[in-house]
């Protein structure tokens, strides 16, 4: 009994770390429309800034001044982006927008190559090390700060997308380029921020993530396992996503404990995309996303 | 536009793929410069391009599928890869390579099925995150299947194909092989977008519901695209398979589905000859950087190759924007325009 | 074109041998550049090219051969690998090449032995490919017969058997087959090694809090984590919320300088790592002494003593093919059969290596294994002893 909630706790923590970065997909769909396929590797381009200002400067900046440094050069690395690649693409079909997402894949894998290196590092320590405990448990301090984070997080981006002007003007973007556009909303304005907030919201989870672990190109499979649960939660849905992880996270610790020893260890990594072709046939539009989908 | 003085006195003659006389015989010098390749030429030029033309095949693939139907693959490397594990498999078993192609073909067709069946429900961005599934899900089922299956972490050795007991592993033996299949696949990419499928393809692509309203079915036809693409996936990795002489899943990833689909955006997406324009410039670029900087490593220089296969990858991202921003058609169109830019030389074109 | 290639090369040969008056031989090797291991990789060539300049002016000159070193940028890639060799064949008809990693090893293992040109690695070899007859060769054992070593040395100092919990990837060949081997130690000595458990996890995991938990239930006394640095920094982590401290055992890819990038040499006190050369920080290394004198580049460290002792093990090889064959007549065929047909000595290896021994029923040292092992102690890496660790003998698993 108490390994299944251990089980579950723990899952459930590295499971809100997956809506996390699930919500830095939300937030560019909600506000433009663009499921961004790189997002694990703008989640890595984050770590690495972060890296960068922390350890790689050679001075020893004060790690909240480093944080801000971190900050800034993400909204000015969010608005390249939008700038660069997704301005000019305004209006484009959706096909042209997911290639264009696949592009940046490929460029941000090689720019982090050709500035930091392939080489594994040690990312910053951000958070505090070690565990709580909880009675019979242990929590992860790094990953419950995460959690709690996540959750404030998902509220505070839930009343700017329903309550601020702003936010709504967002969505409207997001139900159809043309229309928002006639109707004065200024789609560019809408994207830049939608951009702008997905690359700071990545790097917030990388910075939960990758605190005092090892940082590589690699970790940036960590979109590929937060986008079925985007999905789950639905594009849309700011609150569904980290419930989503939260399911998904539960789930797949409880495959790896109960069902890896049966199955060769495929259990575990199948479960999340199994859900998400399940969630694409019998839900498609997820948990809690708009039931607009484009369906036959 | 056809120059002038080039007229039909038939629909047959019309519907050609090469109209003109002087076509055909250009066609028939390239196919003999390529078939007598291997006697004036070194084996490194062999390897490269054996192994262009594999990726030639899969890009094919892709471009039935996306070029043709719309329909997004961020998979095609899977497929390749299970097209490779079935002839892996089936050659491991004694079966003849003229059987295991189109074997693996038809198996890896088979597969993708699977993964368009989704098509019933849904489509555009969330059709292609069924494939992005298989592509996640292809390494773990084959690990997590047993050893004896299909080598599970190991991977496993292929034997070179034989033909009347001769090895066709040799670098010129397997040239020829490839080119032979590297043809097959262009003469269907060409005459694909001429039939019955392709039209309907073609439908699809610019308008489901018209097309639905025209009687075509359109889920199938979407699930036919996905197996006529898988089918080039197939053979390119059957072939692949008897290239390497050894499959392990670690050669088939999504990033190298994420090259697949860069490649035939480059060449163009809307024509056949985007994807032969597209596998050649970055095939010529990808091994031209590296090239350079093998010869950089071994002149002692102390110049590392670090920054190439970074470059590569700056410089590929680089053109599939630059296609998508400003030339959506790709290089098949700009060699399109440039011909008749000589064609009505000196006069302006338009 | 047979003829012409022939023509040419005899040519070349003739150019060569009119203006140096020594035979030369091409050596290549695989390098990795722009993969996973690109961060190491000058100072793994600096180590092969040092000992390759040593030789060729210390005993080449002496022989009248002079030794060329090609290295290719293969990007860990079987792939690259494929499409190069055929050309490496004709081109440079290589007496050996030196292989990095199992890209080289499973594209290559197979057409060894119809190309007649033997291999020689750097990285250890894995049960996977322990075939008879190959032309595939390591300088090291099995990562499981260098865990072994380490292990049995351990096992010496207390009563009872030692017990071992290990945490590997399962989609990994290698570091699967790293736990298959110390389970077939386990079970062939039941009365000095006990394998606890093995504990899944991904190569770069979030937390392996759940996992060490279940591994530290069984109070293992060491635990080996022979996949990836983060593998190791997240199990001394975990270890850390735990409040457990057990020594942790790695390989050298995922080694202690490597793990120390991301922790502190305090944190890892009483960490160890295994293989089977020479530890680099061992006193008076004469190799070592090759290195600062003819090294370029580089720094000495684990990689680069490994790639040394790969190319001091070659060069070797090739004075017993010259001995046996002359000096203009070294070929793959003449390398393989010295490699299989004489002992080599510590001493003539420069103490790089342990005394080998091969023979053609694996594809690595037979006879009385030797490992050797670094520890972390007082805050700095050091040999564990002087002395080689006797390995104890295990069957193919």
């Amino acid at each position: 009994m108490i390994t299944l909630i251990q089980t579950l706790i723990d899952g459930a923590m590295v499971g809100l770390v997956y809506g996390l970065v699930a919500i830095s997909f939300v937030v560019i769909y909600r506000a433009a429309k663009i499921i961004n396929l790189a997002q694990g590797e703008v989640l890595v381009f984050g770590a690495f800034l972060m890296w960068t200002f922390t350890e790689g400067t050679g001075y020893a900046i004060p790690l909240p001044i480093a944080l801000v440094l971190t900050m800034i050069a993400c909204v000015i690395f969010g608005a390249l982006i939008e700038r660069t690649i997704f301005r000019p693409l305004i209006g484009q079909s959706a096909f042209t927008i997911f290639m264009a997402g696949v592009a940046l894949l490929i460029l941000l894998r090689g720019v982090a190559q050709l500035v930091w290196g392939a080489q594994t590092r040690s990312a910053p320590v951000v958070l505090p090390e070690g565990a709580i405990e909880f009675g019979p448990f242990l929590v992860n301090t790094r990953l419950l700060i995460g959690a709690i984070f996540t959750v404030c997080l998902t509220q505070a981006l839930h009343l700017f997308f329903t309550r601020a002007r702003l936010g709504l003007r967002l969505a409207a973007v997001a139900e159809d380029h043309t229309t928002a556009l006639s109707l004065g909303v200024p789609v560019r304005q809408a994207i830049a921020v939608a951009w702008i907030l997905g690359t700071v919201v990545a790097t917030a989870a990388a910075a939960v993530l990758l605190s005092g672990s090892i940082l590589s190109l690699g970790v940036a499979v960590i979109g590929f396992k937060a986008l079925p649960v985007a999905l789950l939660g639905g594009m849309e849905s700011i609150r569904g996503a980290p419930l989503a992880g939260l399911i998904v996270g539960m789930f797949e610790a409880l495959a790896a404990t109960y069902l890896d020893p049966l199955t060769n260890g495929a259990a575990s990594g199948l479960l999340p995309y199994l859900l998400m072709i399940a969630v694409l046939l019998i839900r498609p539009y997820g948990l809690f996303g708009w039931q607009k989908i484009e369906r036959l | 536009m056809r120059p002038t003085g080039i007229s039909f006195d038939s629909f047959t003659a019309e519907a050609r793929v090469l109209e003109t006389r002087r076509a055909r015989v250009w066609l028939l010098v390239l196919c003999a410069v390529l078939l007598v390749l291997p006697f004036v030429s070194g084996p490194w030029l062999l390897g490269q391009l054996s192994y262009a033309f594999i990726t030639l095949i899969a890009v094919y693939g892709l471009f039935v599928t996306v070029g043709m139907a719309g329909q997004i693959n961020i998979a095609q490397s899977a497929f390749v890869g299970v097209g490779a594990f079935t002839a892996a498999k089936l050659s491991g078993l004694g079966v003849p390579f003229w059987i295991v192609i189109p074997a693996a073909a038809l198996i890896t067709g088979a597969i993708s099925v699977l993964f368009a069946l989704p098509a019933a429900r849904v489509k555009g961005f969330y059709l292609a995150l069924t494939t992005l599934a298989a592509q996640v899900m292809f390494p773990i089922v084959i690990l997590a299947l047993p050893m004896s299956w299909l080598g599970g972490l190991v991977g496993m050795p292929v034997v070179a194909p034989k033909l009347f007991g001769h090895s066709l592993g040799g670098p010129k033996e397997f040239y020829w092989l490839a080119l032979l299949f590297a043809a097959v696949a262009t003469w269907c990419a060409f005459n694909l977008p001429r039939s019955r499928l392709g039209r309907a393809l073609r439908a699809v692509h610019d308008n489901d519901t018209a097309a639905s309203v025209m009687g075509i079915p359109v889920t199938r036809i979407k699930i036919e695209a996905f197996f006529a693409g898988a089918l080039f996936a197939g053979v390119a990795g059957a072939l692949t398979a008897y290239f390497l002489q050894f499959v392990t899943v670690s050669s088939f990833t999504l990033f190298a589905s994420v090259w697949y689909l860069g490649m035939l955006i480059v060449g163009g997406i809307h024509s056949p000859l985007g994807p032969i324009l597209g596998v050649a410039f970055i095939t010529i670029v990808q091994e031209g950087l590296h090239k350079i900087s093998n010869l950089l490593l071994q002149s002692d220089s102390g110049i590392g190759g670090g920054a190439v296969f970074s470059l590569s990858s700056i410089l590929l991202a680089l053109c599939i924007l630059f296609a998508l921003i400003f030339e959506p058609r790709g290089l098949a169109h700009l060699w399109h325009t440039t011909k008749t830019t000589f064609r009505l030389w000196p006069f302006p074109r338009n | 074109m047979k003829l012409r290639t022939t023509l040419l090369a005899g040519a070349a040969a003739l150019c060569l041998a009119a203006t140096a008056n020594a035979e030369t031989y091409t050596v290549t090797a695989s390098a990795d550049y722009s993969g996973p291991f690109a961060d190491v990789m000058p100072d793994a060539m600096a180590g092969l090219q040092a000992v390759v300049d040593y030789w060729n002016a210390e005993v080449g000159e002496g022989l009248g051969v002079d030794v060329n070193l090609k290295i290719y940028d293969m990007r860990y890639d079987a792939a690259e690998i494929a499409k190069t060799w055929p050309s490496i064949l004709s081109s440079d008809q290589p007496i050996m090449h030196l292989g990095f990693g199992s890209p080289d090893l499973v594209t290559l293992m197979g057409r060894l032995p119809d190309d007649k040109v033997p291999m020689l690695l750097g990285t250890a070899m894995v049960g996977l490919v322990w075939n008879e007859n190959g032309w595939h060769f390591s300088i090291r054992p099995t990562y499981s017969h260098e865990f072994a070593g380490l292990f049995s040395h351990l096992q010496e100092g207390q009563d009872g058997p030692l017990k071992i919990a290990a945490l590997s990837t399962q989609n990994q060949a290698g570091f699967v087959d790293q736990v298959n081997g110390v389970k077939q130690l386990a079970s062939q000595y039941p009365d000095r090694f006990t394998v606890t458990s093995t504990q899944w996890a991904e190569t770069a995991p979030v937390s392996l809090t759940a996992q060490m938990r279940a591994a530290l239930a069984d109070e293992p006394d060491v635990i080996l984590v022979g996949g990836t640095t983060a593998q190791v920094i997240a199990s001394a982590k975990a270890m850390d919320e735990l409040g457990a401290d057990v020594p942790i055992v790695m390989s050298t890819h995922n080694g202690l300088s490597e793990v120390s990038k991301g922790l502190s040499l305090d944190q890892m006190e009483g960490f160890y790592s295994a293989f089977s050369f020479a530890p680099p920080e061992k006193a008076d290394l004469p190799i070592r002494a090759v290195f600062e004198e003819h090294g370029k580049d580089g720094q000495w460290g684990t990689i680069t003593e490994q790639s040394a002792a790969q190319a001091i093990l070659a060069l070797r090889v090739l004075e017993n093919a010259i001995a046996t064959v002359g000096a203009e007549n070294v070929d793959g065929q003449a390398m393989h059969d010295a490699l299989l047909g004489h002992t080599y000595s510590e001493e003539s290896l420069m103490g790089a290596l342990p005394t080998l021994d091969f023979d053609a029923t694996a594809p690595f040292p037979v006879g009385d294994i030797k490992a050797s092992a670094t520890v972390v102690r007082d805050g700095a890496i050091v040999a564990v002893q002087d002395d080689w660790f006797a390995v104890p003998a295990l069957e193919k698993w």
